[in-house]
């Protein structure tokens, strides 16, 4: 009788395990439903808003949803609500380098059915690259984004120090940059620093490092970090990140990306390498007296800035698949793009409005100049973070890795043990 | 008539405990058997999940990340459990006697009980701030250098456990408590009588009388520091170059930010099966004697 009840037991389980896990065929059910819903980033609620309430306008009877979740929290939600085959979404918002993942575990949908040829390569290259996975067009690009340094005015006059070019050319090396920043940091109060960045251990600013110095973070094939995480241009350049919170002491220790914004406009930091739609704080900010300069370079190397986007991307499980891709292209092509561009003040995807940047007179005045300056790092030194299957595993661990050498961990040690770590957690995509 | 007696007598435990059983079958049963189940399948192109025997196994034992929180979680139970049984049974003796301030006394140790581990959690961290927390400013005033903290490997450790034993012991000391309050008066008469010292009285008769409840502490306390997660979350992430990462914070990551169920899974099997054999040998020590 007891062994009766425990094989029972095991049988229902290991049934619901797999009915629960294997649900793989999606119904195609006819679209009766109007309703769009939408996993989103809470960062954008007013231009997202705005979007909807004119496509809502445009598409009597139609009503989008939005869910919106914290940066931190939004990808976890997406895993947890797609990995359970729900059906209740239709249209996910996420960050490029997730796209290759959520398209291998069937996530999301090709757009390549409801999208023409030339509506595709609307997108600068890059972020086109970005939207494809094994040959095929899934998630178009709602926005894009690059790094530039922001530099507070009155810091940079009190330590008597000519203001940085703004100028594309006129570009520093890290070397110059890092002596200006020790001047700085001896001319003032022991609270101000020299430097940060904004994305402080995040792969997505801290990477260009490496890459300056032509040093990849994976290899070709998506898998190998041996020879890639730990090549001595790598280590080189990890040093560097290293010794300006330690030995040279210019950037702060203990501080979390989410403060190093309000560490510039408290005034407590010099320079600030930030997102170029950083300005939109700024400008809110009184008294701060900025200005922007190009983000510096190592001098055996060649400048490059991060680049990449927010996607928008079809769920695999919607039962509205038509309606969901109608909206996906008004957000990220049409007249919901200008709406959501227009009102976030963020940098566009399209190579019309990338274009329009370089002529048009409402980006001749600073801080609007500052587009222009992006939009040349954007057609020339921009590089998009790896697009690799198991981008979260190696991301998870070169933010913590990034994090260590910045809390001074011997930089070769902290880059062999990614190795390992990332080699272990990618060996299941083999 | 009496056979329906019988059946009712018979039917009325099992209907009595019949809601317990429900409620433990959820969610405690199910999950355990779903995550033993779940370890033995991973996921392949386009979320379709196939059945792989051990492949998740032999995945972790060759993972240096997995075998390290391996030893992170053996570290912190070595330290904290210890710690908190010992300082609880301190407490519990001295909040025992009779004085004047002994139910302020009470309540003031019981505080951090009463505080969430989320919240505490947080409060520890502004506490610990490298650059602006109010230590390394009290530290400043005594002329000691800043000190990492949580952003040292060789502090972040030692952290976690201050931290879990300032907040665990108190609640532990309430059990400690009720089994010493049990104690009979006229052992103690007696152990008087036969010419006993402090410690003799301790540890020939407090502490032997004290066991049913010291066993459900030993065995509970294990239980929760094995599964130790909020403060890792909430504290380190897991680093300073893996120096907190335990096996639960290892399953929560492997699920929830890699979408690696496989992997979660077997991680929490392997902890099960670590918690059994673990509370397996303290049962057999711990077992009462006539």
């Amino acid at each position: 009788m007891k062994k009766l009840f425990v094989f029972l037991i095991i049988l229902v389980v290991s049934c619901s395990f797999i009915f629960a896990q294997g649900k793989t065929e999606v119904t195609e059910e006819a679209s009766t439903s109007s309703t769009i819903k939408f996993i989103t980033y809470g960062g954008y609620h007013d231009a997202l808003t705005a979007v909807v309430e004119a496509f809502e306008k445009s598409h009597p009877g139609v009503t989008v949803e939005m869910e919106e979740f914290p940066f931190n929290q939004l990808f976890d939600a997406i895993e947890i609500k797609m990995g359970s085959k729900d059906d209740n979404y239709d249209v996910i918002l996420t960050d490029a380098p997730m796209l290759t993942g959520y398209a291998y575990n069937g996530f999301i949908a090709p757009m390549e059915e409801y999208m023409t040829e030339e509506e595709m390569n609307s997108f600068t290259d890059a972020l086109k690259d970005s939207s494809m996975y094994d040959g095929k067009f899934y998630a178009p690009p709602l926005k894009n984004s690059c790094a530039i340094v922001w530099y507070n005015k009155d810091i940079l006059d009190k330590t008597g120090i000519p203001y940085p070019s703004s100028e594309y050319e006129d570009r520093m090396t890290w070397s110059e940059f890092s002596d200006i920043c020790i001047k700085v940091r001896n001319a003032n109060d022991p609270s101000v620093y020299g430097f940060t960045f904004e994305q402080i251990s995040r792969p997505y600013q801290v990477l260009v490092l490496p890459n300056s110095l032509r040093a990849e973070g994976i290899g070709p094939d998506g898998i190998t970090v041996d020879g890639f995480v730990n090549s001595p241009e790598f280590i080189e350049s990890m040093q560097w990140y290293q010794d300006i919170h330690n030995k040279l002491d210019i950037s702060p220790k203990g501080v979390a990306p989410a403060e190093t914004q309000a560490l510039f406009t408290a005034g407590k930091l010099c320079f600030l390498a930030g997102n170029m739609f950083d300005y939109k704080t700024f400008e809110n900010t009184p008294d701060l007296n900025y200005g922007y300069m190009p983000l510096p370079y190592f001098e055996n190397g060649t400048p490059v800035t991060p680049t990449d986007s927010w996607h928008v991307g079809l769920s695999n499980y919607s039962k509205n698949k038509e309606l969901a891709a109608e909206f996906i292209k008004y957000l990220t092509l049409y007249e919901g793009n200008d709406i959501y561009l227009d009102v976030q003040g963020d940098f566009g995807a399209r190579k019309d409005v990338l274009n329009n940047y370089l002529v048009d007179d409402n980006f001749s005045e600073f801080p609007k100049t500052s587009f222009r300056l992006a939009a040349k790092e954007a057609m020339n030194t921009a590089k998009p973070r790896p697009l690799i299957l198991g981008y979260r595993e190696w991301e998870s661990i070169m933010t913590s890795t990034m994090e260590d050498i910045r809390n001074n961990a011997p930089v070769k040690e902290a880059l062999d043990n990614a190795v390992n770590s990332i080699a272990a957690q990618l060996a299941i995509y083999k | 008539m009496l056979s329906k007696k019988i059946n009712k007598k018979m039917i009325e435990p099992y209907l009595l405990v019949l809601p317990a059983l429900i409620l433990i079958m959820v969610f405690k049963i199910y999950p355990i058997l779903y995550s033993v189940i779940g370890s033995f399948f991973v996921k392949a192109k386009g979320g379709i999940i196939k059945f792989a025997w051990f492949t998740n196994y032999k995945f972790l034992f060759n993972d240096p990340t997995f075998t390290n929180s391996l030893w992170v979680t053996f570290k912190l139970n070595i330290f904290i459990t210890p710690i908190q049984i010992i300082l609880g049974i301190a407490m519990a003796i001295y909040l025992n006697r009779n004085f004047k301030s002994v139910r302020i006394a009470r309540t003031l140790i019981y505080i951090p009980v009463a505080i969430n581990m989320v919240v505490a959690s947080t409060i520890w961290n502004m506490l610990l701030s490298p650059n602006q927390g109010p230590i390394n400013s009290i530290f400043a005033k005594f002329g000691i250098a800043p000190q990492p903290f949580l952003t040292s490997p060789n502090q972040a450790l030692t952290l976690i456990i201050i931290i879990c034993c300032w907040k665990g012991v108190a609640y532990w000391m309430i059990f400690l408590l009720a089994g010493l309050q049990n104690v009979s008066p006229s052992l103690y008469e007696a152990g008087k009588i036969d010419g006993t010292n402090y410690f003799q009285e301790l540890f020939f008769i407090t502490i032997p009388m004290m066991k049913n409840s010291l066993k459900f502490v030993i065995i509970s306390d294990t239980m929760i520091n094995l599964f130790l997660f909020v403060p890792v979350y909430m504290l380190t992430g897991g680093g300073p170059q893996g120096s907190t990462d335990t096996l639960m914070y290892e399953a929560y990551r492997a699920a929830f930010k890699f979408a690696n169920y496989g992997r979660s899974y077997s991680i929490v099997t392997i902890l099960l099966l670590i918690t059994f054999i673990i509370i397996g040998i303290q049962m057999h020590f711990l077992k009462n004697e006539d």
